[in-house]
């Protein structure tokens, strides 16, 4: 089977804010957590569009922190041995392969070189009153 | 033995062991009788008596020089009228032996048996003839039994024992003869025998009170500290103390007792002069309430690591070994410990601290009571002192019972010394008794010795007498008070009379004066007390030329004691005290009453403290960002320029009202005073006095530099409660925003949006006023609570927005590879 892939052109920059757009710009980063994240919402709609953590990156750039609610995670900048391309398929026109049984269209629509691993145990934090 | 051979007397007995001249053996013993028994130094006897042990075990193995001694024994049938006269004369000294219980192993074993002279003994024996022809058998020793002893210490005995020649020793003994028979004869009924066990005791321990009823005087003190070993009863013995008033005392005691049934104060302080009998008013105490007393005296141990050692094991283990009775401490000369001020292991700091343990709550009993751990005392402990205002005992005295003895009345004491001398047959005038006893100044145990004395020189006892005999008798422990009532008082006529002393005598008062001052060895504590005094003392004095000339003395005072002190000039030494007799013919017109006044001494605590203040508002300054002050740092600034106009300055005139409400120029005061005090680090602290008031006090206390007698300077306006609380609030505000200020400079914030975002921008810069207003208005609230209007909203939002959205993270333990598996891509399509 031929699964026909487009490759688009890179998605526009800026839109990052400025300290992480020293790990990359325009680049998608991978983050790999060593644990899994709990969400509770009342309905999985729910959670569309919600922050769940903040994620900063200091000036030199190697040193990469996230905060996810108590937890305080370090972690460290790795280059991927392998990368990873991001495929993407259209809504519109995968309805119109499932009808048509034909070839679905895959769009590239980035390339992942380098994550971000936090292993290390996470440091409880209190948030300030 | 070569020693023996060196000194000659005793060769004839070495050479030829079969005929003795006895006539120069019972020397030695007769010479040290004759200077020994009769003088009070019972000690002294005594050593010298152990000397001739010494010599007596050295020639053991010839067997004849002590063996004399068995010879002429009272019990020995003798039929001439020459040795038992002998006998009695040189006897003294081995029954003396007896009564000390010096017995040696030589004194036990040397002396044969009545029957040895007369019966030849069976084993190995050496003959011995009298010189009048009589013969006498002594029993070979044994080589085993002698003692090896050190030929040094023979010899230097033996050379003390021949310090005399032979025959002044004889005409020694034979007036101790006469004097003897002269005795025997004016005292049939105790006669010889009886004669020598009186000497052996100080008359001091013969007539001692052995119950409570013999006590002389002081009565109230002895029932008061009965009372007190009493009330340890509960606890000692686990009994009420038993008497009639029994029901009516019990609720009082109970009271007083803490928890373990003992008396609030745990210790008993006698304090009072030498020879009143304090440490037997223990003694009989403490046998009257049934006690086992052990005496420590603390001029003899007297670190701090003999509580640890002694005192602690005694008192906890309650009763001696062996003993039933419990103990009862007796502490004496506790001022002669050494280890003044605050050293923390001084004897009576650690007394203190033994004292003061408080015994744990039954929790911690059952589970910390490692080899650390220390259990209360329930032994009473009783100190005996001289001077309780010692300085040594500062800290003992708030936890003390403190009982003063007194002298007793001179005619009590006069009486039970005339008691005491028909008993002992000694003729006294009482007229010499009553000016012993006001030498002595009642000291009773002085007296008692200086009657033994002159009973021992078989003199008379007169007045002219008892002067002679008092010449030397110490004038102990004069307190600084009684000397400086001596200096600026004449000498009363009564003790004029005590002392004897003539008209001329009275006259002559630098030898007297500066002895008294010199035995006393605090000088500098009589200046300071003369200078105190003579400005006080009234007198007719138009040009004030005494005063001047006074004045110049304590100047040639000062001069020595800095030259010494600083100098280190300590020949000096010896005039201080004679630049402070001359107050003493300038002032010395009337009697009066010296009173040591403490004010020196307050003074100096005073200056200290302020002094402290002067440091620390200089270290203030010295630590505070603003250097415009630092130069008024140096020492005469800062104590005349800066500290009294910071004071105006920090006070203007500000009226106490709500500080929303002030004025616009009086908001611009209260700001430049909020400033210059948060420069200079002052602030003012809430405290509660002792009325249950609440002030606001200056820290550093800088004020006290305006306060002069209670009161401020007339030129500074008084500073309201109100107005110090308004201005301590706008300080603690100012600091607080200064500190966030700091922080948020310091602090690093990202400029993302979100919950923690706005959160943390609460307490930034923008939100600061709101806060700040917030805990100004919390101080005026009226019930006290504290209002978290704007912290709460916020927080009400916060958590709505959580409520339907939140994400824990959850950590998986172990390494991520572990878990990872390989995923086809089928598995997302």
């Amino acid at each position: 089977m031929i699964i026909p892939i487009t490759v688009a052109a890179p998605c526009s920059p800026n839109l990052l804010p400025p300290s992480l757009a020293k790990i990359s710009h325009g680049e998608v980063v991978l983050i790999e957590l060593q644990g899994s994240l709990n969400i509770e919402c009342d309905e999985a709609t729910d959670r569309n569009g919600q922050l769940v953590g903040i994620l900063r990156v200091d000036e030199t750039g190697n040193k990469p922190t996230l905060t996810i609610g108590h937890h305080f995670l370090e972690g460290k900048v790795v280059s991927l041995a392998k990368p990873i391309a991001i495929l993407l398929r259209d809504n519109a026109e995968i309805e119109d392969c499932e009808h048509s049984q034909e070839a679905k269209p895959w769009r590239i629509t980035a390339l992942v070189k380098r994550k971000i691993v936090f292993s290390k145990r996470p440091m409880p934090i209190t948030k300030q009153p | 033995m070569p020693s023996f051979v060196a000194n000659g007397l005793l060769s004839s007995a070495l050479t030829s062991s079969s005929s003795i001249n006895w006539d120069s053996q019972p020397e030695p013993f007769s010479s040290t009788q004759a200077s020994g028994s009769i003088t009070n130094e019972i000690e002294e006897s005594c050593s010298d008596l152990q000397g001739i042990d010494i010599i007596s075990e050295i020639s053991c193995p010839i067997d004849l020089s002590f063996k004399s001694t068995g010879l002429l024994d009272q019990s020995a049938p003798l039929p001439e009228d020459d040795i038992p006269h002998f006998a009695t004369a040189s006897f003294g000294v081995p029954s003396l032996l007896g009564e000390t219980s010096l017995s040696t192993s030589s004194s036990r074993s040397l002396f044969t048996p009545p029957s040895g002279p007369t019966i030849p003994p069976s084993g190995p024996s050496i003959t011995a003839r009298t010189f009048d022809g009589k013969s006498v058998y002594f029993r070979r020793k044994s080589k085993k039994d002698i003692p090896n002893c050190n030929p040094t210490t023979t010899a230097r005995s033996i050379s003390r024992l021949l310090d005399l020649p032979i025959h002044r020793m004889l005409d020694s003994l034979s007036a101790g003869l006469v004097n003897q028979l002269q005795q025997s004869e004016q005292e049939p009924s105790s006669a010889a025998a009886g004669n020598s066990p009186k000497e052996d005791t100080l008359w001091v321990d013969r007539y001692r009170p052995t119950r409570f009823t013999e006590l002389l005087g002081n009565e109230r003190i002895a029932r008061e500290t009965l009372t007190w070993v009493k009330r340890w009863d509960l606890c000692v013995f686990g009994k009420r103390p038993k008497g009639k008033r029994k029901v009516a005392s019990d609720d009082e005691n109970q009271e007083s007792l803490d928890e373990l049934h003992r008396p609030q104060q745990r210790i008993l302080l006698l304090s009072g002069p030498p020879g009143l009998g304090k440490t037997t008013l223990a003694h009989v105490v403490a046998r009257q309430a049934g006690y086992e007393l052990m005496e420590i005296n603390a001029s003899d141990a007297r670190t701090g690591s003999v509580i640890d050692d002694r005192i602690r094991p005694a008192l906890e283990s309650g009763s001696a070994v062996g003993k039933k009775k419990p103990t009862l401490l007796v502490i004496d000369e506790i001022d002669g410990a050494t280890g003044t001020g605050d050293n923390p292991s001084s004897f009576v700091t650690k007394l203190v601290q033994l004292i003061q343990y408080k015994p744990k709550k039954k929790r911690g009993t059952n589970t910390a009571h490692g080899p650390q751990s220390k259990s209360p005392i329930l032994r009473p402990i009783i100190c005996i002192c001289n001077d309780a205002y010692a300085s040594c005992l500062t800290k003992l005295r708030p936890h003390a019972y403190h009982l003063r003895y007194m002298r007793p009345a001179d005619t009590h004491i006069v009486n039970r010394l005339r008691h005491i001398c028909e008993a002992e047959t000694l003729s006294i005038e009482s007229r010499a008794l009553s000016t012993l006893v006001g030498v002595a100044k009642g000291d009773l145990r002085g007296c008692l010795n200086t009657l033994q004395f002159l009973k021992s020189r078989c003199e008379h006892v007169t007045e002219a007498a008892v002067r002679r005999a008092t010449v030397g008798m110490k004038e102990t422990d004069v307190s600084l008070n009684a000397i400086l009532t001596d200096l600026f008082s004449p000498l009363s006529k009564k003790r004029v009379h005590e002392l004897g002393l003539h008209d001329d005598d009275e006259l002559r008062y630098t030898s007297r004066l500066s002895t008294e001052i010199e035995s006393s060895g605090r000088e500098s504590t009589i200046a300071v007390g003369c200078f105190a005094q003579y400005p006080k003392m009234r007198q007719h004095d138009a040009n004030l030329s005494r005063y001047e000339k006074a004045n110049e003395w304590l100047l040639v005072y000062d001069g020595f004691s800095s030259a010494m002190y600083s100098g280190g000039d300590f020949a000096l030494l010896q005039y201080l005290p004679y630049t402070l007799v001359p107050f003493y013919p300038l002032f010395s017109e009337r009697c009066t009453q010296v009173e040591r006044s403490q004010e020196d001494w307050e003074h100096l605590q005073l200056t200290r403290t302020n002094e402290e203040i002067y440091k620390s508002i200089s270290r203030n300054l010295r630590n505070s960002s603003t250097c415009d002050y630092k130069r008024l740092l140096t020492s005469p600034t800062l104590e005349l320029e800066f500290a009294p106009y910071i004071n105006r300055i920090i006070s203007p005139p500000i009226k106490p009202v709500n500080s929303q409400v002030v004025r616009l120029e009086e908001k611009a005061v209260l700001t430049r005073l909020i400033d210059i005090m948060i420069s200079l680090d002052l602030n003012f602290v809430q405290e509660r006095t002792e009325d249950g008031q609440l002030t606001y006090r200056l820290d550093p206390p800088i004020d006290v530099f305006v306060t002069y007698d209670g009161r401020r300077a007339a030129d500074i306006p008084v500073s309201r409660y109100a107005v110090r609380q308004l201005v301590a609030n706008e300080i603690n505000a100012k600091l607080i925003a200064r500190e966030t200020c700091s922080a948020s400079k310091g602090g690093k914030r990202p400029g993302a949006q979100g919950p923690f975002v706005s959160e943390t921008s609460e307490s930034g810069p923008p939100n600061k006023r709101a806060r700040i207003e917030h805990e100004v208005a919390a101080a005026v609230d009226f019930f006290g609570r504290p209002i978290v209007r704007t912290q709460s909203d916020a927080r009400k939002d916060l958590e709505k927005a959580e409520k339907k959205f939140r994400v824990k993270y959850r950590f998986s333990e172990g390494n991520s590879a572990a878990v990872r598996k390989p995923i086809k891509v089928g598995a997302f399509l």
